[in-house]
């Protein structure tokens, strides 16, 4: 560490703005970063970034705690014969967010033209074969559902971008009250005359999508959602 | 004895798993353990750091069980409540933007980043601090602070986002 006043460049201003930032330098220190940011526009507007992104994650919003939860957790911790359910992170739903849940999926697609049309429970998506195409599954739940499980059966041909080879994709998620979007990337490599299965599951509820998904030689994809099938 | 702490620990532990359910469910998980160990807890000196190192070593404990969720929830409205004072209509729209599209870029980074980030540059804990919540050496910390900020400033820069929107 450098001691006493000097002048600084650019290479050395950069190494020293975290510390600068976060008041970790000596007084001779920030005096030098001070005399170097009055002289050099790049470095001020360094600085300026620097500075905006603390301040930005310094007020970075937080829900507030629920109502009577510290109270409630500490009761139910100080009662050890209690059964403690822990609801999310790996197996296990609340039982009462079993009971009369009602799931449904519906597919809208990211596209430039916005060819996406919705026919009662069917829907059509032209895409290009060959080429990147995001769908958006947008689940809608009744209410928070935590520890959900999302399913995909892909048919041969076609892949979800980032998951090469995996025909079978499966993610545990929390699902908020209302509408929930998983972004599916889909790339396919050939012709494909198949289903493409998407399923959501909490507890005991569950229920299955068949997506016809069907890929021309003319260099076009055609998706088309049939209705769900409640297992 | 810890009924004080409940809500840093909660506020904690929604930054960590980023879900309120997930938040309650290890904040309760933390206290049915700790209250079993009520003995050891009357002898700790420092109870914040403490209870902050066995809420993130839970919280590490169950992460790696899960999958990193796929749903992009978007960014809640609702809890957009922190505000800076003195900042206008617009400069509070900005700011929103900005902590909206620091929230995605956060999830870039690997954990290890993401959760010095969320002590030290959001809960404003100490490097010393997390050297000891973390038993990391501070020289690591302040390496690794280093490159999450850049990573974090780089993807920010790389989108649409002027970092000079902030308040």
């Amino acid at each position: 560490m450098v001691e006493g006043l000097y002048f600084m460049n650019c290479k050395q201003f950069h190494d020293h703005l975290d510390d600068y930032v976060d008041g970790m330098l000596s007084q001779e220190q920030s005096q030098s970063m001070q005399q170097h940011e009055a002289g050099c526009l790049d470095c001020q507007h360094a600085l300026g970034q620097q500075q905006a992104l603390m301040q930005a994650l310094k007020s970075m919003p937080a829900p507030k705690m629920r109502p009577g939860f510290a109270q409630q957790a500490i009761k139910r911790a100080t009662e050890p014969q209690q059964q403690h359910h822990r609801r999310g992170f790996v197996t296990g739903f609340g039982s009462a967010l079993v009971a009369g849940l009602a799931l449904w999926m519906v597919v809208t697609a990211m596209l430039p033209n916005n060819e996406a049309v919705m026919q009662e429970d069917v829907m059509q998506v032209m895409l290009s074969l060959h080429q990147e195409s995001t769908i958006n599954l947008a689940f809608n739940a009744p209410k928070d559902l935590v520890g959900a499980k999302i399913s995909l059966i892909l048919p041969a041909n076609v892949e979800v971008i980032g998951f090469p080879g995996q025909r079978e994709i499966t993610w545990i998620t929390d699902l908020n009250k209302g509408q929930n979007i998983l972004p599916l990337p889909l790339k396919a490599s050939a012709a494909v005359d198949d289903f493409l299965v998407a399923s959501i599951e909490s507890g005991q509820s569950k229920k299955t999508f068949r997506i016809q998904i069907e890929v021309t030689n003319q260099g076009r994809t055609e998706l088309v959602i049939t209705p769900a099938n409640m297992v | 004895m810890l009924a004080p702490h409940v809500e840093h620990l909660y506020h904690l532990a929604y930054r960590f798993s980023r879900s309120q359910h997930d938040a309650e469910d290890l904040v309760q998980e933390l206290l049915v353990k700790l209250y079993s160990r009520h003995n050891e807890l009357s002898k700790v000196k420092s109870l914040k750091p403490w209870l902050t190192r066995s809420l993130y070593n839970l919280y590490i404990d169950l992460y790696r069980r899960k999958e990193r969720s796929p749903i992009d929830h978007g960014y809640d409205e609702t809890i957009s409540a922190s505000a800076c004072t003195d900042a206008g209509p617009q400069q509070e729209v900005q700011r929103s933007e900005m902590q909206h599209a620091i929230a995605k870029q956060m999830d870039t980074l690997n954990e290890n980043q993401r959760i010095l980030l969320i002590m030290h540059d959001i809960e404003s804990y100490t490097l010393a601090e997390i050297a000891v919540i973390l038993d990391t050496p501070i020289g690591t910390l302040k390496s690794r602070l280093h490159r999450s900020r850049a990573k974090l400033k780089k993807s920010l820069d790389d989108g649409t986002f002027s970092l000079n929107s902030a308040c």
